[in-house]
């Protein structure tokens, strides 16, 4: 098996031009293809976080407006669904927040703040003060904190839907790095939004969060049906946000086709050049045949010289990606700096395509192969 | 003298729709460690009969037997094998691989056979020695001359140690005094290493046996001068 690899390298060594070409050619498609899958992936990961930052990925609500056996259904769901990672049930009422003469309009959030952890991990977003643990105490997010002023410790007013006043205690302050958010949510937790709302101790929605966000209309339509019968409603953010969904769809399939053409055109590249090289070493081929080299052994020549081909390529493929990757890092960036797209890199992906495209090319390399199998010694030694 | 080829009731034709008959019931014997010279004039199937000798083309009827194995039905990887092992060969033009240096096209054959034993690097040694090309032996072939570059294809025919050569027109390409070499070199060959020569020429023939071909008959010398050797046909001589 040694010779037919030795004399492919030879062959190849022996058209450098045409050789070098081919491998910059290989390594720039597939590169490029991994690079768009990545980037891709990344913008398909940028958008869908955007979107569900703040955003449970299933909701579920009670059509007569509260859950009052929401224990259950929040047990039955953490046993019976694996896929679901946070059961986050909640108490949520507009109220306004006084300032001065003002009142500002609020959405106060009662939680177990530890179900929130896979799902809000607000904890984490504390960057001063303590979860809410007594009743009657608050978190603010940073901006409505500034604009009103306040600290931890400092004590504000409240107003029901009723016209009634509550006084809180703020006992820390948080920042989703959402200003929307942060001027809106007032977080507290569960008993004490529900006796702000007067609502006992009910529920006003249970929030999910699932291991695939995409699977949302899926695991959605089962809880569903596994809890049918029952006043309850689902909602998910796949429903709530069709456009997006179908954008980032859109933009997956239309990647899939522009990295199928360039995989294609990589590969028939290599295909093309290898039959060209059938054609210029005919003569030795013809020669070596005659001189008892097996149709076989012959064939393996062009197959050692697309594998040849295809890891020298693939290596260089990997350098051109990571200069992609920092090309794109360091200049195709925001007013501020950071990427547009945060784009991570996937060994398994990167892995998936380099196998697909060696495949490919592999199996390909059988056309070429053919043709040397047919070439007769003699039209060789006849043409010469 | 046992045989190394023989040739029995050999017909070649070319061609579906418009046959065109190349060679009539060849039977014809090559003798171990013997010089034969094929003469004939152009298109009479000097090559294609010394190709179906060599088994780069096989008969339309009839059988060849080379070294004793019959390969009338032999498989082509088989046949590969017996070519790589049993005959050499040499052509007009050299058909050395210009990928590879002198050293490396001389031991081509033995490397498709996967020897790569010392005595054979040792026997290329000897070889190019022999041929006075010895400090050539890590050039480029294409930086030789015609007529060293004849040389290392006959270095290369031998380095399997065949039982028969097989040369077709080798000195058609080169010079009067290059050819005169290349003749002497056989004659070294045939004398040192014992091996039967089949050399298809039109212009000399070296001493030995002289088989002339015409129209795709046979015809041999014997003490009357020449006659037809292999059909009821006349040569035409």
């Amino acid at each position: 098996m040694l010779l037919p690899l030795k004399i492919a390298w030879r062959f190849l060594l022996d058209k450098k031009l045409q050789t070098i070409l081919v491998i910059l050619g290989i390594a720039i498609g597939v590169s490029v293809q991994i690079f768009i899958g990545l980037v891709s992936q990344g913008l398909e990961k940028t958008l869908v976080n955007k979107i569900l930052a703040y955003n449970p990925h299933i909701t579920m609500y009670s059509k007569s407006g509260g859950f009052s056996d929401w224990e259950k259904e929040a047990d039955r769901i953490r046993s019976d669904f694996p896929e679901v990672e946070a059961v986050s049930p909640n108490v949520n009422s507009q109220a306004w927040i006084k300032l001065g003469k003002m009142t500002i309009p609020i959405l106060v959030r009662g939680f177990n703040i530890t179900d929130t952890e896979r799902l809000y991990n607000i904890t984490a977003a504390i960057y001063e003060g303590s979860s809410p643990v007594n009743d009657n105490e608050i978190l603010l997010g940073k901006e409505l904190a500034e604009r009103l002023d306040v600290k931890v410790g400092d004590e504000v007013s409240i107003l029901t839907l009723g016209r009634q006043t509550v006084t809180m205690k703020i006992v820390g302050l948080y920042d989703f790095g959402v200003t929307k958010i942060n001027k809106a949510w007032v977080i507290t937790n569960l008993t004490t939004a529900q006796n702000f709302i007067g609502f006992g101790d009910k529920v006003t929605e249970i929030e999910l969060a699932i291991n695939d966000p995409f699977q949302a209309d899926v695991v959605s339509d089962q809880i569903s049906s596994a809890l049918s019968g029952e006043e309850l409603a689902l909602s998910n953010w796949k429903d709530q946000n069709q456009l997006m969904v179908s954008a980032i769809a859109g933009q997956k399939i239309v990647t899939l086709v522009i990295q199928f053409f360039i995989m294609l055109a990589t590969i028939i590249s290599i295909v093309n050049i290898l039959t060209i090289n059938v054609f210029q070493k005919s003569k030795q081929v013809g020669i070596l045949k005659a001189m008892g080299l097996t149709d076989f052994s012959a064939s393996l020549v062009f197959f050692y010289q697309a594998l040849l081909l295809s890891l020298v390529g693939i290596a260089l493929s990997l350098g051109f990606l990571v200069g992609f990757l920092r090309g794109f890092n360091r200049y195709i960036v925001t007013a501020q700096g950071s990427p547009v797209v945060n784009v991570t890199v996937d060994y398994r992906f990167i892995a998936l395509s380099i196998l697909i495209f060696f495949v490919v090319s592999m199996a390909t390399a059988i056309f070429p192969a053919l043709r040397c199998i047919k070439l007769n010694p003699i039209e060789v030694i006849k043409n010469a | 003298m046992p045989n190394v080829i023989e040739l029995k009731n050999v017909n070649k034709i070319y061609g579906t729709r418009v046959k065109s008959q190349i060679l009539y019931d060849i039977n014809l014997e090559i003798e171990e460690n013997s010089i034969n010279s094929v003469v004939g004039a152009s298109g009479s199937g000097k090559t294609t009969l010394l190709n179906i000798m060599g088994t780069l083309d096989r008969p339309t009827s009839g059988e060849v037997i080379i070294d004793g194995s019959n390969t009338k039905n032999m498989a082509q990887h088989k046949l590969a094998k017996l070519r790589n092992q049993a005959i050499g060969f040499i052509f007009q033009f050299h058909f050395l691989l210009q990928e590879f240096n002198v050293f490396d096209n001389v031991l081509m054959p033995s490397k498709i056979q996967r020897n790569n034993r010392t005595e054979v690097k040792e026997r290329a040694n000897r070889l190019l020695d022999m041929l006075g090309l010895y400090k050539y032996r890590q050039y480029n072939v294409l930086d030789l001359s015609g007529g060293q570059q004849q040389r290392v294809a006959i270095a290369r025919s031998l380095i399997n140690n065949p039982k028969i050569i097989l040369a077709d027109e080798p000195t058609g390409n080169l010079d009067l005094h290059s050819s005169e070499d290349v003749y002497n070199i056989f004659k070294q060959v045939n004398k040192e290493y014992g091996v039967a020569f089949v050399i298809v020429t039109h212009d000399k023939q070296l001493a030995g046996r002289v088989i002339k071909i015409q129209d795709g008959l046979l015809a041999s010398r014997s003490a009357r001068g020449w006659e037809g050797a292999s059909s009821g046909r006349s040569p035409g001589v």
